[in-house]
């Protein structure tokens, strides 16, 4: 394994560091690129994973999907990037100029105005959009009756699933936290305190890195013991935190994200809940056991070359009934495609894994009067074996 | 007739947004819906989420599917557990996942399973991922695709007393997590430590949700020592840094939270050690402006109403921010559309008529140039004759 493998918080401090400047310029290039490789003029970017791949900003955060709409446009005969709903430049970087701002508007017919101002989007030939709201096309029609509309989102994907080191950098960074935190909650879980409680702790702990949310809001849930009635064979699985109270011999899962410049990891464990003087039983380290061998045959094929549909194969050959949660999915500047598995996704593609992905993969393993095991690593495809970036161990259940 | 109750039914809230989706339908002619963004779903479904990074919603994602007709929506989702539990099972289906064009093909085959029975002409839809957009209305042709949007916002905006009562309990919860963080506020801490007691007390008392990054601002005295900004007003709300706070700094909040989905949008002002003289002034002024402008709150006045009673108490000069609004309504994720001083115009304002069942956040400023300014959120339900406050947070160190 190299040194560089061995980084968790020490990844700033090691190498050369993070030049965020340099990473800004490393993405752009690569879209800028693409975009003339594919013949695409305009892009036209809501998704924020998709906008801030391209201009490195730091916009306020909300944790819903809104419509559609061209929060950021990219224009190709002119390089420059135009932002929407940015009344001020406090985290945008200073290489985009303020003519390119345009503030937060509530008005239609004032924002329709703002963009049809945008230089060169009147004679593009192909704009691409990574989402559309049913109103949008008859405006983008008149201010660019030219422009053939085309799918980004596939174009993005494409760009973003191949990480550069940097990135990688980050992810580590942000996982890092995301563990610093769940450590810091673990002598937290005892009988008595309430899943909601024990949520509040969290992202206390989180906010102590300096950081102000979360990139999802997390599970902090007691497994289920029993089967329930929505379960349907599938093994019963409990992700939304409420208010009952953790007892002694719960096993409870948590899985969180904390975010570094907008990049994410993916980080589950499930813990006992003994008490300041109870053990963990041997059935529960059973359980752990069973995941373990389940996850460890999906990462031993998180290899270059390989299907996503070999993933899913992997876990099953186990005898594992598939869970309730994805088996795997990217992730980077938030969650991405591909995501193999979970509650009603759709057969995962003949696509395969390239050098330079990273995957979250997750199991979940169940047994009745027991509960479940919950596990999240976040792996980078290599040449080689996958490397593991997370590093939280998955103690008391794997200390055997 | 809107009664002030504390009781609340969520099963009859369900039911009740359902009767008034399926007479909105009824109504615009149209024979289905299908919804995508996160409080359209919430409004048709009741359905709970782990809430997320929209890149993680995008790909683990709940979407609704509404019948003319029929006594219950459809749920397409990654996480069963949210359904609510009078949800019938054969109306609770597998994800949807319209990222790529086979998943758009299975979208459309599912869809298509759903509506067999119904003759659906129209289908209303409020947003599209790339992939449906240019798949789904040749996949499910001759079935028009329509725009949701307007129906959703006019249905959304008068509020049940269960939905009202959502709201009340989502502003609480939010202005007690609120209130933890104040208790902390002191020189020499760090605006995200704010965010840390906020989020936790918020949390422990059972808020279903974070909508927003919670924004804790350290003011500038003057809004040129602030960011560059594209109409030279006070720039809020930033995101919040880890600055450190330091004596007598003013300290803005705007935090937005769920109770069942319900937006509360709790904002602040605090001063970090002892206040000014001036900053007195502007609290005063800022109280003078609020009381005078929830005093004229009734069914039947217009939004303009509001609008010139702000300016005549501020000497003639608009007090609000200019990028946002004097006042706006509130309910699921957040603030609605309908804002009032915003920059749709007078026009929009005169035509905008408060009725019984809105709810409305106001939010006045002032601001001295040097000294900072105040700026506080307080919610109003309108009422059968007027309006009931339903903030409590008080103005320390002035009440």
């Amino acid at each position: 394994m190299s040194a560089l493998a061995q980084r968790g918080t020490m990844v700033l401090e090691d190498g050369a560091g993070l030049d965020f400047g340099a990473l800004r310029t490393a993405r752009r290039d690569r879209v800028f690129d693409a975009m003339g490789e594919y013949g695409i003029d305009v892009l036209m970017l809501s998704r924020g994973g998709n906008a801030r791949y391209v201009v490195g900003h730091r916009p306020i955060w909300r944790s819903v999907v809104t419509p559609w709409a061209p929060m950021c446009t990219v224009v190709r005969s002119t390089r420059q990037i135009h932002l929407m709903a940015a009344t001020w430049d406090d985290g945008i970087p200073t290489d985009i100029s303020h003519e390119n701002l345009s503030q937060l508007m509530w008005n239609p017919r004032k924002i329709f105005g703002s963009i049809s101002k945008i230089p060169g989007l009147a004679d593009a030939e192909c704009i691409g959009v990574d989402g559309m709201s049913p109103s949008m096309p008859a405006a983008l029609e008149m201010f660019a009756p030219k422009g053939r509309l085309v799918d980004a989102e596939r174009f993005m994907r494409g760009l973003r699933a191949v990480k550069l080191a940097a990135e990688i950098d980050c992810i580590r960074m942000a996982i890092s936290m995301t563990e610093g935190a769940l450590a810091a909650i673990r002598n937290d879980l005892r009988p008595g305190v309430t899943e909601w409680e024990v949520k509040g702790c969290f992202h206390e702990e989180m906010c102590r890195f300096g950081v102000n949310h979360p990139a999802m809001e997390g599970t902090f849930c007691a497994t289920p013991r029993g089967e329930d009635r929505r379960s349907e064979g599938s093994p019963p699985v409990r992700l939304l935190p409420d208010g009952r109270t953790l007892r002694a011999r719960d096993l409870v899962a948590v899985a969180a994200s904390v975010p570094y410049a907008g990049y994410e990891g993916a980080v589950a464990r499930t813990w006992p809940c003994t008490g300041p003087t109870g053990r963990s039983s041997d059935a529960q380290h059973a359980l752990y056991a069973r995941w373990k061998a389940a996850h460890d045959a999906v990462v031993e094929r998180c290899r270059p070359g390989v299907a996503l549909v070999e993933l899913q194969r992997a876990w099953t050959t186990t005898g594992e009934p598939l869970p309730p949660v994805p088996l795997a999915h990217g992730v980077g500047l938030g969650v991405e495609p591909p995501v193999v598995g979970g509650a009603g996704a759709i057969a995962p593609s003949d696509e395969e894994l390239r050098v330079g992905m990273v995957l979250g993969v997750q199991g979940y393993v169940w047994e009745n009067g027991v509960g479940g095991y919950l596990g999240a690593e976040t792996v980078l495809v290599t040449d080689d074996a996958a490397q593991r970036l997370t590093r939280l161990s998955h103690d008391p259940l794997s200390a055997r | 007739m809107v009664e002030r109750t504390r009781e609340l039914d969520l099963a009859r809230m369900r039911r009740d947004r359902h009767a008034r989706l399926q007479r909105e339908m009824r109504e615009r002619g149209v024979d289905a819906l299908l919804l995508l963004t996160s409080g359209n779903v919430m409004y048709a479904t009741g359905a709970r989420h782990v809430m997320a990074d929209n890149g993680r919603t995008y790909q683990l994602r709940n979407i609704a599917l509404v019948l003319s007709g029929a006594p219950a929506p459809h749920l397409f989702t990654p996480l069963p557990e949210g359904a609510p539990v009078e949800l019938p099972a054969d109306h609770l289906h597998p994800a949807l996942w319209p990222e790529t064009d086979e998943g758009v093909e299975d979208m459309a085959r599912r869809l298509k399973d759903v509506l067999g029975g119904f003759d659906v002409r129209s289908l209303a839809v409020d947003d599209f991922t790339a992939p449906m957009y240019f798949g789904l209305p040749s996949l499910l042709a001759p079935v028009e695709l329509v725009e949701a949007g307007t129906l959703l916002t006019h249905a959304r905006l008068h509020k049940t007393t269960d939905e009202l009562e959502c709201m009340r309990r989502s502003w609480e919860i939010n202005e007690a997590a609120t209130s933890a963080a104040e208790q902390i506020l002191r020189p020499g801490v760090r605006l995200t430590d704010l965010s840390g007691a906020f989020f936790r007390r918020l949390f422990e008392l059972g808020a279903t949700s974070n909508f927003l990054d919670p924004v804790f601002q350290a003011m500038p005295d003057r809004i040129a020592d602030g960011p560059w900004s594209t109409n030279g007003d006070v720039p809020f709300n930033l995101v919040t840094t880890d600055h450190i706070i330091s004596d007598r700094e003013v300290i803005w909040t705007d935090t937005v939270t769920s109770y069942e989905g319900y937006a509360s949008d709790v904002g602040r002002t605090w001063v970090a050690g002892r206040p000014s003289t001036t900053v007195r002034r502007l609290y005063e002024t800022w109280q003078e402006i609020t009381d005078a402008v929830i005093a004229e709150i009734k069914p039947g006045v217009s939004g303009d109403v509001l609008t010139r009673v702000a300016t005549e108490r501020n000497g003639g000069k608009k007090p609000w921010l200019d990028h946002f609004f004097l006042a706006h309504g509130l309910g699921l994720e957040g603030g609605e559309p309908q804002q009032i001083g915003s920059d749709r115009g007078q026009e929009y304002d005169e035509q905008f008529i408060f009725e019984p069942g809105m709810a409305i956040v106001v939010e006045p400023v002032t601001w001295k140039e040097g000294h900072a300014g105040w700026r506080c959120e307080e919610l109003v339900f309108v009422t059968d004759d007027g309006c009931e406050l339903v903030s409590h947070y008080p103005n320390e160190p002035f009440q």
